[in-house]
């Protein structure tokens, strides 16, 4: 007989909800709630007030969120996030899935070939942003010493106002293409041979195959690979930091530079306690999404 | 190898002076007065490590080890990268887990101050210096060194500013070292083509330091950066003149490459050093490291020119300076440190093993100075005690930085732009932005 057996049959009208799991589990879980739920309580509070750096000074309501509402900064920090997430992502997960579908095949060689492509993703950001920085870096970098030494004009997007923006967005989809890729192998040594052979049998072509069957079979864990991708490229900091710096102006500015900016280079706490509220609320939309789509992934 | 072995003579010669110097009559004043803190710890935090291997970080490890004899005290050396350092001293003070003493950068100072994160030194000033031997210190008196009238650090060494030029090239030049900003343009389109550049500034806003070329730009040429009631000035004409000489060195004199938009002042010494550029403003603590990558004999240094031959531009001051922040737990044990440093004959040997310009005057009177290996630090000296002038240093230095440096950015990739509505924008966004913090 168990503890559980015992107590069930003291008193029976409890056999349902047995509290004693709940107890052991209570203090791990007031020292998460306490962990996550503090600090959210501590921006909110501080982004209704002007500060002088952690000194709250005045309440001012809303007039943080008016202020950053209003100000065109924001709107640009809004957009590039927006460009940067939505079309890196999806970058991402056409590169990973490419990679995927050509490395599925397990060899020695592609075994190889997914280590290397995995090297980015694992890389720490600042080694890759001076890389790339050393690369495309205009006058100074060996790529432009080769273009130049074969007669052509060197390049750096970088200082481009146009192709700052697409570049970094590039860059970073690269750098988190392992990651993708791994997913969605994992996918795809779900799908049982059968149903590619079936396809085959019934005359598909290969890009029909992957069109009509892999993708719509890849479908549940493409959704969780996207969102959690998206979580991780909202809150990517260091790989445009080290790279521009936001700049040109602000074309490459996240929302995520701004927010390190305004909190550590400019001590204007209530500001970025409004920029991290902002935050928060996305990342707990695309949490929710995230679980919605787990769930219904693990019903399917 | 030359270098080296010049960089190791010095560092021989540093530390036998400085063990000289511990043993001369009044050198060794806590000697006398005993060891009352004898065995304390104490947690430094820096970004220079005493196991470091530049010579700064070589200077550091023997005063280490002088203090540590003197005064029984072990500092534990925290490491941290040097833009780091201030943030993680404001949230470490909030969380009661601040070091004992710290370096804090220049442009950190005004912010760190205001944040409440340093405690006053004024007691322990009064009681180490009389009137007299404060005058003795550079620039710890300038109000941009001062809080409210306050003392809330010292600086350790001076950096000063000037203009690096590649003697070698001058000379192939056959032209004189140039004084005005026009002598740039000439001598820089004489060198530039085949990947080299002639004159280098920095636009990356990676790290906003670039009031140290754009001060002397602005200010050289008559203009403010900001007025004395805080609001943003560089939108006069001279800072008009400034900023167009800044565009047209990319686009009109070609002298200076397009990637400046994006570089650092990293990738910009990195540039002087392989031999890729011939002239920019960079300051006396890196001349050591420059001078071992390109030779000594190859660097000229000349005073940061102006539009008037007769009147260089000032050299802006900076430099590094330490504190002990608020709630430390033995504050005492930390003055004894930072007094230590601000030593004249531990700032002498600085200057013979690390080239570091001294904070006090006094120690300038070392007959090291009159060598001719500290000759360039002379120099640096004369310009200094001549022309020189604080780097901007309140506590919104960095939005400042990066209004100037957008509206740079703005000048330089739109070079029709009107100039003078591109500053005006970058000063309104400024006020505006400072004011509500």
């Amino acid at each position: 007989m168990t503890l559980t057996d015992t107590r069930a049959r003291r008193s029976p009208h409890r056999a349902k909800i047995d509290l004693f799991p709940y107890a052991l589990m209570a203090p791990g879980l007031l020292l998460v709630l306490f962990a996550t739920l503090y600090p959210v309580i501590f921006v909110v509070q501080y982004s209704l007030f002007s500060t002088n750096v952690y000194e709250m000074v005045r309440f001012v309501g809303a007039a943080n969120y008016v202020f950053l509402f209003q100000d065109e900064r924001f709107l640009e920090n809004l957009w590039n996030t927006a460009v940067f997430v939505i079309v890196g992502v999806a970058l991402c997960w056409t590169f990973g899935l490419t990679l995927a579908l050509a490395l599925r095949r397990q060899s020695w060689g592609t075994a190889v070939l997914r280590a290397i492509v995995l090297v980015p993703w694992v890389t720490n950001q600042v080694v890759l942003a001076l890389m790339w920085k050393l690369l495309l870096g205009g006058e100074f970098s060996p790529l432009n010493d080769l273009l130049r030494s074969v007669g052509l004009p060197p390049v750096n997007p970088f200082i481009s106002l146009e192709q700052a923006l697409p570049t970094l967005t590039v860059i970073n989809a690269w750098r988190a293409t392992g990651f993708a890729m791994l997913m969605l192998l994992a996918g795809l040594a779900a799908i049982p041979k059968e149903v590619d052979e079936a396809a085959e049998v019934d005359g598909a072509t290969k890009l029909q195959q992957i069109r009509y069957v892999i993708i719509p079979m890849l479908r549940p864990i493409s959704m969780v690979c996207i969102v959690t991708l998206m979580i991780s490229f909202f809150n990517v900091a260091v790989l445009p930091l080290v790279l521009t710096g936001g700049g040109p102006l602000h074309a490459t500015e996240l929302l995520s530079i701004r927010l390190y900016r305004e909190g550590f280079e400019n001590f204007d706490i209530a500001l970025a306690a409004t920029l991290t509220v902002f935050l928060i609320a996305i990342e707990l939309l695309l949490a929710a999404l995230y679980f919605r789509l787990v769930k219904a992934g693990a019903q399917s | 190898m030359s270098s080296f072995i010049e960089t190791r003579r010095a560092v021989l010669a540093g530390s036998a002076a400085l063990a000289s110097s511990f043993l001369l009559p009044g050198a060794g004043r806590a000697q006398a007065q005993g060891k009352p803190f004898d065995g304390q710890p104490i947690v430094h935090w820096s970004f220079l490590s005493p196991e470091g291997k530049s010579v700064r970080e070589q200077a550091i490890k023997l005063h280490e080890e002088a203090f540590r004899k003197e005064t029984g005290i072990n500092v534990a050396f925290e490491i941290y990268p040097f833009a780091e350092l201030a943030r993680r001293l404001v949230t470490a003070v909030q969380a009661n887990t601040q070091p004992d003493v710290t370096r804090v950068g220049w442009e950190s100072i005004p912010m760190v101050s205001k944040a409440g994160a340093l405690s006053p030194l004024d007691a322990y000033i009064e009681k180490a210096f009389d009137a007299e031997q404060r005058k003795d210190f550079l620039i710890d008196y300038s109000p941009a060194l001062l809080t409210n009238g306050q003392k809330t650090t010292m600086q350790l060494e001076t950096i000063s500013h000037a203009l690096f030029v590649r003697k070698d090239w001058l000379e192939r030049a056959g032209m004189k070292p140039p004084r005005t900003w026009s002598d740039v343009v000439e001598f820089g389109k004489k060198v530039s083509g085949d990947g080299r550049w002639g004159y280098g500034f920095f636009g990356g806003k990676q790290q906003l330091v670039h009031a140290v070329y754009l001060q002397p730009h602005i200010h050289g040429r008559g203009g403010r950066i900001l007025g004395d009631d805080g609001k943003a000035t560089f939108t006069d004409d001279a800072a008009v003149r400034a900023y167009k000489f800044l565009s047209d060195c990319v686009h009109v004199h070609k002298i200076t490459p397009p990637d400046v938009v994006n570089m650092s002042w990293e990738d910009q010494t990195d540039a002087f050093r392989t031999g890729k550029l011939a002239m920019f403003i960079d300051g006396s603590h890196r001349y050591r490291d420059h001078a071992r990558a390109v030779g000594a004999d190859n660097i000229l240094l000349v005073e940061i020119p102006s539009d008037d031959p007769a009147k260089p531009s000032p050299t802006p001051l900076t430099g590094w300076s330490m504190g002990i922040p608020k709630g430390a737990k033995t504050p005492d044990a930390a003055w004894q440190y930072i007094q230590f440093y601000l030593r004249p004959e531990v700032q002498a040997a600085n200057a013979r093993i690390a080239g570091a310009l001294p904070s006090r005057r006094s120690a300038a009177g070392d007959p090291y100075f009159k060598t001719p290996e500290a000759a360039y630090l002379q120099w640096w000296l004369d310009y200094t005690a001549a022309n020189s002038e604080p780097m901007i240093n309140v506590p919104t230095a960095s939005r400042l930085t990066e209004a100037m440096v957008d509206a740079l950015h703005e000048v330089i990739l739109k070079p029709n732009s009107d100039i003078a509505a591109v500053l005006r924008r970058a000063a309104a966004g400024y006020d505006r932005v400072a004011q509500q913090q």
